[in-house]
């Protein structure tokens, strides 16, 4: 059974209120801008939801470059439910998103050699010259 | 008005040291289609063109697509010069599109 992937974000932070389980995502992005030659540190975290998980599986989150198909970053990220009618709201912190260069990039969340889903984004370089 | 929310989907988190691998070069991810056949099935590359592998089921047809853009990098890598690469080719019908990942080299874990 494949996953089915709801939304995938891009994001400065998520957490889980305790007691009511309600999960914020704050500060949702799809534009990075860096000093030329640098890369963005100031952190994030990448947001998605599935349903259709039995048991443990194993999904491949990626960053890419879409110039020219090169995978810059990746990670394997393993999700676990009892009922593939549940729905499993993840997040991943990242601390350096790269910027070889500007232009499209997109993080990408696999099943096995099956593309669930992507978010987008874009980099710039900042014309002041400050990150 | 009033009442309260609640969520009860599962939540889980990955802290920023455990897992990511970021690489300085040599690895590649390509989209196919995929489709079925009398003869097994058919991968193509939906962004290089030429680039096509067969085998007896999808995963066997995924392995010589991939071993065929393996060797297509590595030469264009020899020459100097970037892969041709054209806009994805519109999804035909009766395939599937799959992901292909190729690595050649040159990783390093952060």
């Amino acid at each position: 059974m494949t996953p089915t992937l709801q939304p995938i974000l891009l994001a400065d932070s998520a957490h889980q209120e305790p007691g009511t389980g309600r999960v914020t995502v704050a500060g949702i992005f799809d534009t990075v801008s860096v000093s030329p030659g640098t890369d963005y540190t100031a952190g994030a975290v990448v947001f998605f939801v599935v349903r259709g998980v039995h048991g443990r599986v194993k999904l491949n989150l990626t960053y890419v470059d879409l110039g020219d198909d090169r995978i810059l970053v990746e990670r394997p990220v393993y999700v676990e439910a009892d009922s593939p009618l549940e729905t499993i709201d993840f997040t991943v912190r990242v601390n350096t998103i790269p910027v070889p260069h500007p232009g499209s990039f997109a993080w990408e969340l696999y099943h096995e050699s099956e593309l669930l889903g992507a978010a987008r984004i874009e980099a710039v370089y900042n014309p002041t010259g400050e990150a | 008005m009033g009442g309260t929310t609640s969520s009860t989907h599962g939540f889980s988190q990955a802290g920023s040291g455990d897992g990511w691998v970021y690489h300085t070069g040599g690895v590649y991810r390509f989209h196919a289609h995929v489709a079925a056949g009398p003869g097994g099935f058919e991968a193509v590359a939906a962004t290089v063109p030429g680039q096509v592998g067969r085998g007896a089921t999808e995963a066997a047809a995924l392995d010589v697509l991939r071993d065929v853009l393996a060797t297509s990098l590595r030469q264009a890598i020899t020459a100097g010069r970037p892969l041709p690469k054209t806009d994805p080719l519109p999804t035909p019908p009766g395939t599937e599109v799959r992901v292909v990942i190729v690595r050649l080299s040159g990783t390093s874990a952060a």
